[in-house]
């Protein structure tokens, strides 16, 4: 069975509406749908790539015909308007940021903002110890969400940190670790980020609005 | 939004014929949003107009986008709006003249927050839609900013979100309607904060994001600059949903123009094809985009970010070029 949608003469972005109501209605196991410019064509491929279904797109004459076979993925991209795919939507905002985080089933909700590359304001060796402490300590424990560097906390996730093992475990228990990217540009760090992604302001605030704070 | 494609754009007006003036401080050469025209020793006059379908169906959200957008060009240059003049096409008898009204009062409200005079305009019927301001603004002509004069080493700052171009596409289909409407209020805010806040620090070139997108927009400022850069694509603020909605398929057409046109831009492996189209999405009423010292753009983009813009250094100036980007 094969459902056919005529889509010439729409514009931008109506195939892909289109496209995408028929693949969500769709008992076929095939929809083919009709386009008369590249862009259309395009447009209706990443569609279908991002609900999980396989296309092909065949040029006629100056119209396009792509065939998109909706495979069991297609309950996925049903579900999808009910916002309960695997595709980002609101729920996972974070997720889609620039920052380049990733969603988990982290237990804590917890974020740690630090600020300084020291624990504390005393002794500077005292300091130290206390960060390498911290450190260890959090990596032991369930994971927070993310750890974000700002300021001189960025020198302890790049080169010549002695913590970045410690931060490797964090990071590889689930934790997003995160340095901001305007404070590695002004301390000339930017190629030496050993551990996390670099992120902004507006990726931060994201997590420090929606999350538990703990500055250090 | 409507914009006429940038290749077909730069050959059409190659064929115009040149007028040199002393008194233009900016002209045309440097793809510039205005004309800067010098009138004594402490005033120069800068003149814009900008005018578009509407991309919301709201006709008073539709109405401050537009003056938004066409007040913006002022700021990118340096200077502050004085008067503006409504340009309307408009289908009276099937759109009504309610609407027409609501577009006109959206407009106007925005002139009045910028500090400037609205003084009547000009109507047409037409059957599609269309709105902007002619907007007039004055600078001092030291201060004239422009795409030319970013310098190596600079930093350079974007003061709003990139994305609002898919997420209106993807508006159509009633998607995203948390992030559209953050991407509307980024719209509808007037750079005149930002260029506020800039006006304290010794800017070297400005120029503000509309339809080639955060890239094409770049790429006028460092080819005006004749440098090339780095531009950290990690550290650009994106709205919410817009890479989903490029993973989608709602995409505009001008990102793929715009991704065809400016062949001086080249992305790391790692820039996913989504974020590429990001990154040229056409945005309208998008930020203003300001090249300075590294130091002074830190301290800048903090002041900005304390005030509710969503103000980010998103890359560096790195030597003399031909406007080259590389995004990493």
């Amino acid at each position: 069975m094969s459902n056919k949608l005529d889509c010439r003469g729409m514009k931008c972005p109506l195939p892909v509406i289109a496209t995408k109501k028929a693949l969500e209605a769709a008992t076929d196991a095939e929809i083919s749908v009709l386009v008369d410019n590249e862009i259309a064509k395009i447009n209706v491929l990443k569609l279908a790539k991002s609900l999980g279904c396989q296309a092909v797109a065949k040029q006629s004459g100056a119209d396009w015909i792509i065939n998109i076979i909706s495979s069991e993925s297609r309950v996925q991209s049903s579900e999808f308007s009910d916002g309960n795919s695997g595709l980002r939507t609101k729920n996972s905002e974070l997720a889609n940021s620039n920052s380049g985080l990733r969603t988990h089933n982290s237990e804590l909700n917890t974020v740690y903002l630090v600020t300084d590359n020291v624990l504390g304001n005393g002794d500077e060796e005292l300091g130290m110890v206390l960060m390498r402490s911290l450190l260890f300590t959090i990596s032991e424990r369930p994971a927070p969400r993310a750890l974000i560097f700002m300021n001189k906390g960025v020198f302890l996730t790049c080169e010549g940190s002695a913590h970045i093992e410690t931060l490797q475990k964090i990071s590889a228990n689930g934790t997003e670790i995160l340095s901001c990217g305007t404070c590695l540009d002004y301390y000339d760090l930017k190629d030496k980020l050993a551990v996390g992604d670099p992120g902004n302001m507006y990726s931060a605030l994201e997590l420090l609005e929606a999350f538990r704070v703990i500055k250090i | 939004m409507a914009k006429i494609e940038p290749g077909a754009l730069s050959e059409i007006v190659a064929g115009l014929p040149r007028m040199n003036n002393s008194n233009v401080l900016v002209g045309m050469d440097t793809s510039d949003d205005a004309v800067v025209y010098k009138l004594t020793d402490d005033i120069a006059i800068i003149q814009t107009l900008d005018f578009f379908p509407p991309p919301v169906d709201d006709p008073y959200l539709f109405g401050q986008i537009a003056a938004a957008n066409s007040l913006s060009d002022v700021y990118a240059m340096g200077g502050r709006p004085i008067t503006a003049m409504n340009i309307v096409a408009f289908p009276l008898c099937t759109l009504g003249k309610v609407a027409l009204a609501e577009i006109l009062r959206g407009g106007a409200e925005k002139c009045i927050e910028a500090g400037a005079v609205i003084a009547g305009g000009h109507s047409i019927e037409d059957k599609e839609p269309k709105f902007g301001l002619s907007v007039t603004g004055i600078v001092h002509p030291d201060k004239v900013l422009a795409n030319r004069g970013a310098k190596i080493g600079d930093a350079l700052v974007l003061t709003k979100p990139v994305g609002s171009g898919m997420l209106v596409t993807a508006a159509q289909a009633e998607l995203f309607s948390e992030s559209v409407a953050i991407a509307y209020a980024e719209m509808v805010r007037l750079n005149k904060y930002a260029a506020e806040i800039m006006a304290d620090y010794a800017v070297h070139a400005c120029t503000d994001i509309t339809g080639f997108g955060l890239l094409g927009h770049t790429f006028e400022l460092t080819q005006a600059s004749g440098v090339k850069m780095i531009l950290d694509s990690a550290a650009v603020p994106i709205f919410a949903d817009a890479l989903t909605a490029a993973e989608m398929g709602f995409v505009p057409a001008g990102v793929y123009s715009n991704r065809q046109h400016y062949k001086a831009v080249t992305f790391a492996d790692s820039v996913s094809e989504a974020l590429r189209d990001v990154l040229f999405d056409p945005q309208t009423s998008g930020g203003l985009l300001i090249a300075l010292s590294k130091a002074e753009a830190v301290l800048m983009t903090e002041r900005m970010v304390a005030a509710g813009i969503v103000a980010a250094v998103i890359g560096e100036i790195v030597e003399i070029g031909n406007g080259e980007i590389y995004v990493k």
